[in-house]
């Protein structure tokens, strides 16, 4: 999994703490962002190969910035939504509208989710 | 001309049928005036004729005897010039003319046929005979003496007396119709008016009441018949009026209690649904603000029982562990707290409490703590109040901790107290960037949470001064805010002496979800 560039976005900082933490210690190469804007900036910088995303985020939701890498990006950045928000409704707009690839809900098993990095960074490469 | 009798007027009938009337009977007065004058005419003729017949007979009689004959033809001709008198003859036993004033006729039968000794008339003439005697003229015996009498005089009287009858018949029929129309009109005049007022309460107006009830014939009983059936519609009418008024009122009142009681459960549907929206929106941020520290406490468990970690990362992640438990801890605090209050089942533990002896020992804390600088403004003696002492500190703490948040670091933080008559007020004030004017009002909405950098640094369940505010005014006082953008923000309660125990303690219920 080495090399592989992917995009941490949480409001949160200890959960960013918690994610980088455990994605660098798999070998990726984690970039971190507090809020919306800056996901946006380091998306456009960097290309990050996949992001994961929190919804629930002041100023600019996780929606506005999945809506927008889809727009710029299409499917060539895989993201993994990443939220508290957990109903049908919030997973249909998740997968179905802003198509993202992966829908998780807080909390989060941290060896699910770094299982579904996995197989959507190795589906990248194949 | 043609005539439909009943298509006319009532006047112009009663006219028609004094004309059809009158001119037959006056033709028959007049035809009997006539015949009556033509008679009494005649008879003055006739009885000139036999005067002036006798005369002239004699005279001639005496003029014959002497023989005289120039005489005769004398008196003959004398006889003529009296306009009446057309034509003397004088006639022999077998009517042959002897002697005439119209010489055509001497020596021959006289056209009349036989003497006549009585009047005849022919055309326009008498005609009659008088018996003379005397001596042979010319070898024949006079016997009559015969007259031929105009009456053209008499016809003359009569036809001017039939003028006169006509025109005096016309003027009378002209007095009779101008009468019977004058007439008329005058007893008409109270069916006009009864037209007319009909008319007037066909438009609704019984006011008006027709003359003449007071009279006795058929028109007067009319009248009063009339008069009768106006009053009792009039107040028909109007009690009418009013039963409709008094339903319209009726109706009006009800229909506005409807329109009130549609208002009425419009506004609380639409609160009901602005309730729904703001329970989802709880029930959303509640399971977010669970959540997320759950997420790190359960995260960085496993991550520190699997991850090979510096003993330096593992403190960190302790430390966070530790810290993400208190804020759940206190999180679910505020929830229990925010739910009691809105539910109205706060129960404060009232006891005295010094004001000013919380706020010190409030500021100790956050000093020693937070190494914050405090200016702290108190009277010099502030009186003991029946208070739920934990329950103010909290409220103190928030506002202090609120104002910590939005102040820089080597700003103040002034908190004052302040002794008004019926109670206490404490003021904590920041130098912070302030709250922008159209959110001020919704600082102590639940959930709000400022937009600006500082809030967004900072966690909070955005409940904390909603709590306040519960908390503030289950002691029956007052939390208010004022707030200058770029000057900072003053956030004051104010609580009375004597609290009252309220039984009913809080906002209306309805908010509780839980």
């Amino acid at each position: 999994m080495d090399g592989h560039i992917i995009l941490i976005v949480d409001d949160d900082s200890n959960v960013r703490e918690l994610l980088r933490v455990n994605c660098v210690a798999q070998g990726l190469n984690v970039l971190t962002a507090g809020d919306g804007a800056e996901a946006l900036r380091l998306v456009e910088q960097h290309i990050p190969e996949l992001v994961i995303l929190d919804v629930m985020m002041p100023e600019m939701d996780g929606w506005e910035v999945c809506k927008q890498i889809r727009d710029k990006y299409q499917d060539s950045i895989k993201v993994v939504m990443l939220t508290a928000k957990d109903t049908a409704r919030d997973k249909i707009i998740g997968k179905n509208i802003l198509k993202a690839d992966e829908y998780l809900t807080k909390p989060f098993d941290i060896d699910e989710l770094l299982a579904t990095v996995h197989r959507l960074l190795l589906r990248e490469s194949a | 001309m043609s005539f439909r009798l009943s298509s006319m007027s009532y006047r112009a009938r009663l006219l028609w049928g004094l004309l059809i009337v009158n001119i037959p009977m006056f033709v028959i007065l007049s035809a009997n005036e006539i015949v009556a004058v033509r008679n009494f005419a005649f008879q003055r003729e006739l009885d000139a004729i036999s005067t002036e017949g006798q005369f002239l007979a004699s005279d001639v009689t005496d003029a014959l005897l002497d023989h005289d004959r120039a005489r005769v033809n004398e008196i003959l001709s004398f006889a003529t010039t009296q306009h009446q008198i057309k034509e003397v003859s004088i006639l022999d036993i077998n009517s042959t003319v002897i002697a005439s004033t119209d010489p055509t006729l001497v020596g021959r039968t006289h056209p009349s046929t036989e003497p006549v000794p009585v009047a005849k008339i022919r055309g326009k003439s008498f005609l009659k005979s008088f018996p003379i005697r005397g001596r042979m003229m010319d070898g024949r015996i006079p016997r009559f003496l015969q007259m031929n009498y105009s009456f053209e005089k008499a016809y003359g009287d009569i036809s001017s007396t039939l003028v006169w009858e006509i025109g005096i018949d016309s003027v009378e029929i002209l007095i009779i119709l101008l009468v019977a129309w004058f007439i008329s009109g005058l007893l008409q005049k109270p069916l006009i008016e009864l037209r007319d007022v009909s008319n007037l309460m066909a438009t609704g107006d019984f006011s008006r009441r027709v003359h003449g009830g007071d009279r006795r014939d058929i028109v007067g009983q009319l009248a009063a018949a009339f008069n009768n059936m106006a009053s009792r519609l009039e107040v028909l009418t109007a009690s009418m009026q009013q039963e409709i008024h008094r339903a319209t009122a009726e109706l009006t009142s009800s229909n506005k209690f409807l329109n009130e009681k549609r208002e009425q459960l419009e506004a609380s549907n639409r609160k009901l649904r602005e309730l729904d929206v703001l329970k989802s929106d709880f029930v959303s941020m509640v399971s977010h603000e669970l959540r997320t520290p759950l997420t790190s406490i359960i995260g960085f468990a496993k991550t520190l029982r699997t991850l090979p970690l510096s003993k330096e990362q593992q403190q960190q992640y302790l430390a966070i562990i530790e810290a993400e438990g208190k804020r759940l801890s206190s999180l679910v605090e505020e929830y229990l707290d925010i739910s009691k209050i809105e539910s109205g089942t706060i129960s404060l533990q009232r006891k005295p409490v010094n004001i000013a002896t919380l706020i010190c020992s409030a500021v100790d804390l956050f000093s020693v703590s937070l190494r914050k600088g405090f200016i702290v403004d108190l009277p010099p003696s502030m009186p003991d109040i029946m208070a739920d002492g934990a329950k103010v500190v909290s409220v103190l703490h928030n506002l202090m901790d609120n104002a910590i948040k939005y102040s820089g670091d080597s700003q103040e933080i002034v908190i004052t107290g302040h002794l008004k008559d019926d109670g206490i007020a404490v003021s904590v004030r920041d130098f912070g960037p302030g709250i922008a004017p159209e959110d001020i009002d919704k600082v102590f909405d639940k959930f709000y949470r400022g937009k600006n950098p500082a809030t967004l640094r900072h966690h909070g369940s955005g409940l904390g001064l909603a709590i306040a505010k519960g908390i503030i005014e289950a002691h029956n006082g007052k939390i208010w805010c004022e707030s200058l953008q770029g000057k900072g923000t003053m956030f004051s309660f104010f609580l009375p002496l004597q609290s009252q125990p309220k039984l009913e303690t809080l906002p209306p219920a309805g908010n509780a979800y839980y």
